[in-house]
């Protein structure tokens, strides 16, 4: 498949957008949890947040969607580049897919990333964007108003550094 | 701040600290074992340390540590690796709910807790996850 890296990508195949507004819907089996929608879970602890409070969480998650959104792109632009790291970018594609989906779905990518045209300097470029995920996803959990959200962002950020941590290392020599 | 949150994560804390001793004694003729599992006993202990420090910073009792633990047997280095990867996902669950129960540095020690936790699996031959430590999120 063609590769267009200049190109804007507004959103991914295979998962659905959803509102921002129905962001964090899916958080635990019948939370009443609606980012945003005022209403929450009983052992949330924003149950008297402020309005502010709130857009700032909605905010986050936006962000949260970009990372997560822009580095999915970049696995799957990989895997597509280089067949031969495909199996190394498929489990990583599907990750990041679960976490768009409790996130409420893709968001827009105005970035196109580039993929490297050695696969060793491409593998090496996914781990670093990976890593950086990690951490962004962990300042956000860290940052979060609401309890749940900093959990589920905890837990995204736990499962990309498992993921990270099993990563193939790149190949000796020049990339 | 949770006070009960913080309780409970060091409950914990002091049943893995129980398990990782026991585990050790059981793999000291597997060096790299016992390696791991002694690495894991001094970082849950520094855990629960910490715990004790800051819920007696606040004026609290910090829970004590049960008398014992079931874990079942261990007799096998397959039986030690899954009761040290039980060990782990149980403590991550435990971090995850205080990721949500907390703020500020408490939250920040708990995220960090929760990651490595995650990562402290794999060695004893766990997989990745979608949702460590929030399982209840997979597949919805």
């Amino acid at each position: 498949m063609p590769d267009h890296p200049s190109a804007p990508v507004p959103t991914h195949d295979g998962v659905p957008g959803l509102s921002r507004r129905t962001a964090l819907a899916g958080l635990g089996a019948g939370a009443l949890f609606v980012l945003g929608g005022c209403r929450l879970g009983p052992d949330d602890e924003v149950d008297g947040a402020t309005e502010q409070q709130r857009d700032a969480d909605e905010s986050l998650v936006d962000r949260a969607r970009a990372d997560v959104g822009a580095v999915r792109l970049l696995a799957e632009r990989t895997g597509r580049r280089h067949v031969g790291l495909s199996p190394a970018m498929t489990p990583l594609v599907s990750l990041h897919d679960e976490h768009l989906r409790v996130l409420g779905g893709t968001a827009a990518v105005v970035t196109s990333p580039a993929v490297a045209r050695r696969g060793p300097r491409a593998l090496a470029d996914v781990r670093t964007a990976e890593v950086r995920l990690q951490a962004r996803l962990a300042a956000h959990a860290a940052n979060a108003t609401s309890g749940r959200l900093a959990r589920a962002l905890a837990s995204m950020s736990a499962a990309v550094a498992q993921h990270v941590a099993v990563f193939p290392e790149p190949a000796e020599g020049p990339a | 701040m949770s006070t009960p949150a913080l309780q409970e994560t060091l409950a914990a804390e002091h049943a893995a600290v129980w398990v990782y001793a026991l585990l050790g004694g059981q793999a000291s003729e597997d060096d790299a074992l016992f390696d791991d599992m002694e690495h894991a006993y001094e970082v849950h202990r520094e855990r629960r340390d910490h715990l004790v420090a800051v819920l007696t910073d606040l004026g609290e009792t910090p829970v004590a540590a049960e008398i014992g633990y079931q874990v079942g047997a261990t007799r096998t280095k397959g039986r030690l690796l899954a009761v040290a990867r039980q060990t782990e996902e149980r403590c991550a669950a435990t971090y995850a709910d205080l990721v949500a129960r907390s703020a500020g540095d408490e939250r920040t020690w708990a995220v960090a807790a929760l990651t490595d936790a995650a990562v402290r699996q794999l060695r004893f031959r766990g997989s990745p996850e979608t949702f460590p430590g929030a399982r209840e999120l997979t597949d919805r």
